[in-house]
């Protein structure tokens, strides 16, 4: 049994819930892993706090997650609002070798105290995506670019399927841009990490 | 009535789904044609999916204006040979109750899912909590038989859903998916089986050839046996002139009804237990401690015997796919000489804890673990076993 | 006979009126559960009639049936038409099931006062906003008859009954006036006591093809009659009569008669002059809007792509 944690937190109309169906797409049906995925729903996914959880296993044999809520520590955290960022400590987060990451918004979060103290990298999302791409909504495939680097669940193969089924073709392009993007900067950080180590 | 087969079964392979969806994907498949429904949380991606994938089906889905009226419909459209089913979660299951109950005196056959969530109505009310479980049991005014199954994960929901709609036809009675708001909203990946597969599973509605013959369940005078006939239609030679269970009075009035009646709307169920009570096991061979559980509990339970297993506690579990009726004879021989039993149920109460002390002998300790608006972590289970063990 | 309820009959009977109705085709003679002096017979004879001269299939207009004294017309109605009984109130939501389940149906309702405008007040709100081709009679008698006689919600104000033993003291509601609101496409008032116009307004509403909602006043002396005074209505009409209880049919009658204005007459009327009085007539007959299930189609075009 080898659980993969992974919370995503921010506010409504930023693509949370959006952003955790690619990570289990990817996951479970291009990679053929077990996964759950669960959402904050009605009122609550509309403005103020929207999370959504989603859990991997990566074990091939497992045919079902056990438990489908994702518990703390986290092994991956991705914090996108103010809220969420306040709310977190760090134990919220596992200490381990290759796990306990987080990836936040520095662009929409001004004060992350808790970032200082683990594996974070923060990239300006919302502000990249609207200066290099031109609208704030390719953040997304930003941050599924790094986090597939980061993480290490899923192939690239199977990033670039589910980035794919989830955009319009129109926007495919641009949207493989930013994943390339996001993926280097997650390459760059894990360099980073390995230096420091 | 579906009109447009094409588009009636998804692409055979692997889909990402909600169960809320996967539900209502499993009616589609299994024939439905009517939705009546109302709104409510955790319930409303169901209604929300079919009122788009009825019509393209060429069935029929309505919001209607509350529960009652849902419930209503759905037996106004079985009446008249539609497969009809309805969602709704526990307060909107206390309105329907009344008509479940004509429902199943009535025998017409629907599917009812249940999405079960934290009751009363009022108050912060989305998280999981198996409380309909003794509601569904005895759902209503007068006395009646229903089936409910309780699945444990989006594929379990699409597959039941099918298995709801034939026990329906087959048996002519409510039958009750017991999901719950976290089961509903739950994203996993489902297999859906080609479409030849599932027609073979699907039972579908007709008519019997003999129009002139009983209607209503009876038991053969030469065999003994409780018949079923299939359900009569509405607007066809084979419908009462009176659609009433009971019996008439020489001027053609109902009079009360007698024994046989209730008898036969029960019985009908309970002597086919055998075909109606789905049941799994896991590792209980070689048992001495036996966890007994249903729903979602059943998947932390699973690892829970993983875990104990390497520990070296001897521990299995038995899983009740079917929830009514309860099969008292499976369970009795399920239950003999264990040390324990362990029932994690996502309530206080422990309605099937309470079954489960009614069929074991007074020497073997029965251990509940009631959680409530959340549900077990393995862990949870684990500490029982080992306090036991 | 027995254990399996009453069968579909296979054969109609010879007279075509008198043994049309259920009870006559099953036994050839007429019987009732009613008092003397009801108005459901009436009704049911009517019924019958009008599909016997009309020629029509009864199998295609089933009868769903409410909870209250009318519920025993299942006897005395068509003796081929497909009678189911209902919960209380909830006859239009049942209805709307049978519709949209088989749109070649069109359902045919029957409650009363209570059932329609109390119990199943939304119900009938919502059929009416539906447009659903069917028929609804509400047969007020401003009773609640079954019970023993209890206040509706459509008691005369000052009438007695035995849950307002004093005096009836809340106002009374209007089902037609809802009906309007709501927006049903045919709605039409009559009386147990103008037959032929009862005949007429079922025979317009058998071929509308939307929500027809017919109310029909029908008297009970059992449980209205005996305890009220026949000067009820004419409170503000200072009119020098004598006065007396309507204890029986022909008083009942008499009085449904009286205290009926025709909605011609009373356009010219004010709100005292109409005061507990019936307006009958035909309210409402639109032929313009499109029924609910027809609209459905439309729909199901949408989603199949076909529009």
């Amino acid at each position: 049994m080898a659980r993969y944690e992974i919370r995503i937190i921010g506010f409504g109309g930023q693509g949370v819930i959006t952003l955790s169906k690619m990570i289990i797409t990817a996951a479970s049906l291009y990679e053929g892993l077990a996964a759950t995925q669960t959402e904050a729903y009605s009122a609550a996914a509309r403005g103020g706090k929207c999370w959504a959880e989603v859990v991997v296993d990566l074990d091939q044999d497992q045919s079902q997650i056990d438990y489908p809520k994702a518990l703390a520590p986290y092994d991956f955290s991705i914090v996108l609002s103010e809220e969420g960022a306040s709310e977190m400590k760090k134990g919220d987060l596992k200490d381990e070798k290759n796990t306990g990451f987080l990836l936040w918004d520095t662009s929409t979060i001004k004060k992350f105290r808790t970032a200082k103290r683990v594996k974070a990298l923060g990239i300006p999302i919302q502000k990249l995506a609207l200066e290099k791409f031109g609208n704030s909504v390719f953040g997304n495939t930003i941050l599924f670019g790094a986090f597939m680097k980061i993480s290490n669940i899923f192939s690239e193969e199977a990033a670039i399927e589910t980035i794919k089924k989830f955009v319009p073709e129109s926007t495919l392009d641009t949207n493989l841009k930013a994943f390339e993007f996001g993926k280097q900067k997650g390459e760059k950080f894990l360099q980073t990490l390995m230096e420091a180590n | 009535m579906i009109s447009n087969d094409e588009k009636r079964f998804l692409e055979p392979g692997k889909h990402l789904m909600m169960g809320n969806v996967a539900m209502s994907e499993g009616a589609l498949s299994a024939g439905a044609s009517f939705f009546g429904g109302y709104p409510i949380t955790p319930s409303t991606e169901v209604i929300e999916h079919l009122s788009k994938r009825l019509p393209e089906v060429g069935g029929c889905c309505m919001q209607m204006e509350d529960e009652l009226a849902s419930i209503n419909s759905v037996i106004g459209a079985s009446l008249v040979g539609a497969k009809a089913l309805t969602a709704t979660s526990g307060p909107g299951f206390s309105l329907m109750a009344e008509t479940i109950s004509m429902a199943a005196n009535l025998e017409i056959p629907f599917v009812f899912c249940d999405v079960q969530r934290n009751g009363p109505g009022n108050g912060y009310v989305t998280e999981p909590h198996h409380n309909d479980i003794g509601f569904v049991r005895f759902a209503g005014n007068g006395e009646f038989q229903v089936i409910a199954l309780a699945p444990m994960n989006c594929q379990e929901l699409f597959d039941l859903t099918i298995t709801a709609f034939n026990f329906a036809e087959t048996y002519r009675c409510p039958v009750f998916i017991l999901s719950d708001a976290y089961l509903g909203h739950l994203h996993e990946v489902i297999n859906i089986p080609p479409k030849e597969e599932i027609l073979k599973r699907v039972i579908p509605r007709e008519l019997p050839e003999d129009t002139s013959g009983r209607m209503f369940t009876y038991k053969d005078r030469v065999s003994g046996e409780y018949v079923t006939p299939k359900p009569p239609q509405m607007g066809t030679e084979y419908c009462p002139g009176l659609f009433i269970h009971q019996p008439h009075g020489p001027d053609g009035l109902p009079t009360p009804k007698p024994m046989e009646f209730i008898e036969a709307i029960i019985d009908k169920i309970n002597i086919n237990k055998d075909k109606i009570c789905l049941t799994d096991t896991y590792k209980i061979e070689d048992a001495e401690i036996l966890i007994i559980a249903y729903g979602l509990p059943v998947r932390s339970s699973y690892r829970a015997v993983d875990i104990a297993r390497k520990e070296g506690i001897k521990v299995g579990l038995f899983r009740l796919i079917t929830i009514w009726p309860f099969h008292d004879e499976v369970v009795k021989e399920v239950v003999k000489n264990k040390k324990a039993i362990i029932v994690p149920e996502l309530n206080y109460t422990g309605y099937i804890a309470e079954q489960v002390e009614r069929v074991t002998d007074l020497k073997t300790p029965i251990i509940r673990v009631p959680k409530v608006c959340e549900f077990h972590h393995p862990n949870d289970i684990l500490e029982k076993i080992k306090e036991v063990a | 006979m027995s254990g399996v309820g009453p069968m579909y009959p296979q054969e109609k009977p010879e007279h075509p009126y008198l043994e049309s109705s259920y009870v006559g085709n099953l036994l050839g003679n007429y019987s009732s559960r009613f008092c003397a002096g009801c108005g459901y017979g009436i009704i049911s004879q009517l019924y019958t009639r009008t599909f016997e001269d009309e020629g029509l299939d009864p199998k295609k207009y089933p009868l769903i049936i409410g909870i209250g004294c009318y519920s025993q017309i299942i006897l005395l109605v068509h003796h081929s038409a497909q009678k189911i009984l209902t919960l209380h109130g909830r006859a239009p939501a049942l209805a709307t099931g049978i519709r949209m389940g088989n749109p070649k149906m069109k359902p045919i309702i029957f409650s009363g006062d209570g059932d329609a405008l109390g119990i199943g007040g939304n119900h009938f709100v919502h059929l009416c906003r539906r447009n659903l081709n069917c028929v609804m009679f509400i047969f007020n008698n401003g009773i609640y008859g079954m019970t023993g006689g209890q206040a509706a919600p459509t008691t005369l104000f000052g009438a007695k009954s035995t849950t307002t033993p004093y005096r009836m003291f809340e106002r009374r509601i209007d089902g037609i006036e809802i009906a309007l609101a709501a927006g049903a496409t045919y709605v039409a008032r009559t009386t147990v006591a103008h037959p032929r116009t009862f005949m007429k307004y079922f025979k317009t509403a058998l071929k509308h093809n939307g929500t027809s909602i017919i109310e029909i006043i029908t008297p009970c002396i059992t449980n209205f009659g005996r305890k009220n005074l026949d000067s009820l209505g004419n409170e503000n009409m200072n009119l020098e009569e004598d006065i007396s209880k309507m204890d029986s049919a022909g008083k009942m009658i008499e009085w449904i008669k009286k205290n009926t204005v025709r909605i011609n007459q009373a356009k010219f009327m004010d709100e005292r002059e109409l005061f507990n009085k019936y307006v009958i007539g035909e309210f409402r007959h639109d032929t313009s809007q499109i029924e609910y299930s027809e609209q459905y189609n439309r729909i199901k075009d949408i989603a199949q792509g076909r529009r």
